[in-house]
């Protein structure tokens, strides 16, 4: 603030540095509709004026569903027995959001100011219907149902396209979330702890890394992979494409009459088309063991998509392949790194760093790093579809796998206890062609040790269990 | 834009989304009353909530529903000032050392801590004034709307606010 300033212009300053609680009105009217109704209800009875007409359902319920991603959360949520509760129950969660038909998300950086904040409708169907999305300063996207427009602010320019050809999302399509996610591993962590001054049930999504936050009293997510989330009506106009007077038009909707391209927007593009089929090469190369090429296409991706965390990460595992560990351990942290920003931690890389650490005989540095992902692969035993990303991260070519051709239950719970052998050491018995029932002295013995001693001990040589085949996979 | 009085009879009347048409009008001001009590933005978020609920469920107690504001910022100064009491041993109210800057950990920096001081020191008309136009960022003829006065009016009396308040940090300054 500078003395050149005037009151006003003070004032105005102090007030945006007072902010808003995003949540506020929905949090008040649940709150409302749970204790003041009533008791206003009678107030205003006996200050005989009648209330007519009903109530009407509050509009934060008749908000729908991008329920998916939550939903998704909820559904997948498994208790675990030292962390469950009586209080709260996950099919509260799923009712709470059922009807969800705005999603307002707000990520901010550390200083508080807004760096991403999106709307999103989502239909009854489960599908985003519109979408915007706003980053401060330069950047602003808006999808109406029939075009995309991404507005270049600091060019001036705007592109426009058909929702076919480019389409912006949050955590991918939402009711693909949801399907894939149903029944799926998550867990509560903790009932009724801070976040950020408000009480939450902290919930793990496994499956992504992701701790999301719900409301104890609404039962909805206020918060996830850092991110805010609210379910108010969006403003009117949110989201419509609004072309400012003397903005570059680019119209690359098909049939649109073609429009001169400017030179920096085809490079962009040009780099982005040239990284994304890098990116694929990369990984092929990586799963087919061609370690020296798959890290140099890997690298080549991240001099112009520095934000792509799993070019990153495949990057440090071709190098940790090679031997070349110190790069291995610079990549790994920076994939570790960027998690951290948004107060997440990717276990998988933990665990691949850990052994980068161990590999190059920096015993405490690999303790401490096994040491995180260590409980998550534990309670993975038993809930072993929470924990796909440890496959993920370890097939670079597990998007591409359709869903029916992805590791079953069994191979992945094979595949864990095979990491766990040799990151721990330890061997249980396992067997991974009998029954659950039979593999459970097993899987307890594990849960013993752990909790007994829990210590690690590298042992890249420890005998692994086989994967176990299906009969589809024999018949192919 | 609704006065108040007339949103504040709507509610009365069983319409609900009409109280969350005052919560988000006032949300920054009921904010910034707790924020000047508590100097903290996490406390000052739940207590905000606290005082709208307090004063849904007293609405039909208040009298003269124009002054809904005003009547909000008292109840929202005692639901602070309750909550400093309250937690005194956990909730530090008003830190000693000004938070460096705005986040979302602590509290105003000392400039502005000292600017939002000085605003609380205004008389109750002014400083409603001063919030809905600033802290809500609100124009003047919506101001005028909401408190159901003239543009002129609200126009002179904001100068008279500013004025005012001019003088109250030249003084809290020296």
């Amino acid at each position: 603030m500078t003395n050149k300033e005037t009151v006003e212009e003070k004032l105005e300053k102090l007030g945006r540095a007072i902010g808003s609680d995003d949540s506020l009105i929905d949090n008040l009217m649940n709150r409302i509709d749970a204790e003041a109704f009533e008791k206003s209800k009678s107030a205003v009875r006996s200050n005989n004026k009648l209330i007519t007409g009903r109530f009407t359902m509050n509009y934060i319920w008749k908000i729908a569903a991008a329920a998916a991603i939550i939903a998704a959360v909820a559904l997948s949520i498994v208790v675990v027995d030292k962390f469950s509760s009586q209080a709260y129950a996950f099919d509260q969660t799923l009712e709470a959001v059922k009807d969800v038909k705005f999603m307002h998300i707000i990520r901010r950086d550390k200083a508080g100011q807004i760096e991403d904040e999106r709307w999103i409708e989502v239909g009854p169907d489960g599908f985003q219907v519109r979408y915007r999305q706003d980053n401060p300063p330069n950047r602003l996207i808006v999808e109406d149902g029939d075009t995309v427009s991404v507005y270049y602010k600091d060019k001036n320019t705007i592109v426009l396209y058909d929702p076919k050809d480019k389409q912006y999302q949050w955590i991918g399509n939402l009711r693909v979330a949801l399907n894939e996610l149903a029944g799926k591993g998550g867990m509560v962590i903790e009932e009724n702890v801070d976040y950020w001054g408000r009480k939450a049930h902290r919930v793990r999504w496994l499956k992504l890394s992701v701790d999301c936050y719900i409301d104890p009293k609404t039962k909805r997510p206020i918060a996830m992979a850092g991110y805010d989330i609210s379910y108010e009506t969006p403003p009117e106009g949110t989201f419509d494409i609004v072309i400012p007077d003397g903005v570059v038009v680019v119209d690359k909707r098909p049939g649109a009459e073609p429009t001169e391209e400017p030179a920096w927007l085809t490079e962009k593009l040009d780099k982005g088309k040239i990284a994304g089929k890098n990116f694929t090469n990369a990984r092929h190369a990586l799963a087919s063991g061609d370690y020296e090429e798959a890290a140099e296409l890997f690298a080549k991706v991240v001099e112009v998509r520095g934000g792509l965390n799993w070019a990153w990460f495949w990057l440090g595992r071709a190098h940790y392949e090679l031997g070349e560990y110190d790069a291995a351990i610079y990549e790994f942290t920076k994939v570790i790194d960027m998690f951290a920003e948004d107060e997440l931690v990717p276990y998988y890389c933990h665990l691949a760093r850990g052994q980068a650490y161990a590999a190059k005989g920096m015993k405490d540095m690999a303790r401490k790093d096994l040491g995180v992902a260590l409980p998550i692969m534990i309670e993975a035993l038993r809930n072993i579809e929470g924990t796909a990303l440890f496959d993920y991260a370890d097939d670079p070519l597990y998007r591409n796998l359709p869903k029916d051709k992805r590791p079953t239950a069994e191979q992945s719970l094979a595949m864990m206890i095979n990491r766990l052998r040799i990151i721990t050491g330890q061997n249980f018995d396992y067997d991974p062609d009998v029954s659950a029932e039979e593999n459970e002295q097993a899987i307890a013995g594990w849960e013993d040790w752990f909790k007994n001693s829990g210590q690690i001990k590298f042992t890249p040589d420890a005998e692994l269990v086989p994967i176990p085949t299906t009969i589809e996979q024999i018949e192919e | 834009m609704q006065p108040d009085a007339e949103l504040v009879n709507a509610v009365l009347n069983g319409d609900k989304q009409a109280f969350g048409v005052l919560v988000k009008r006032y949300e920054r001001p009921v904010r910034a009353v707790a924020l000047d009590v508590l100097g903290d933005f996490h406390l000052a978020t739940d207590v905000s909530q606290d005082s709208f609920l307090l004063a849904y469920e007293k609405l039909a107690g208040l009298r003269k529903p124009t002054a809904f504001g005003p009547w909000l910022m008292k109840i929202t100064r005692r639901c602070a000032l309750d909550y400093g009491r309250r937690n005194r041993d956990e909730a530090p109210v008003k830190p000693v050392v000004p938070s460096p800057r705005h986040n979302r950990n602590g509290g105003l920096d000392e400039e502005k801590q000292w600017l939002l001081s000085g605003v609380m020191k205004l008389p109750e008309s002014e400083r409603q004034l001063i919030m809905l136009r600033y802290f809500s960022g609100r124009s003047v003829k919506e101001v005028a709307d909401i408190l159901g006065r003239s543009v002129g009016t609200v126009t002179k009396q904001l100068s008279r606010a500013h004025r005012h308040l001019r003088y109250i940090l030249e003084r809290s300054e020296r």
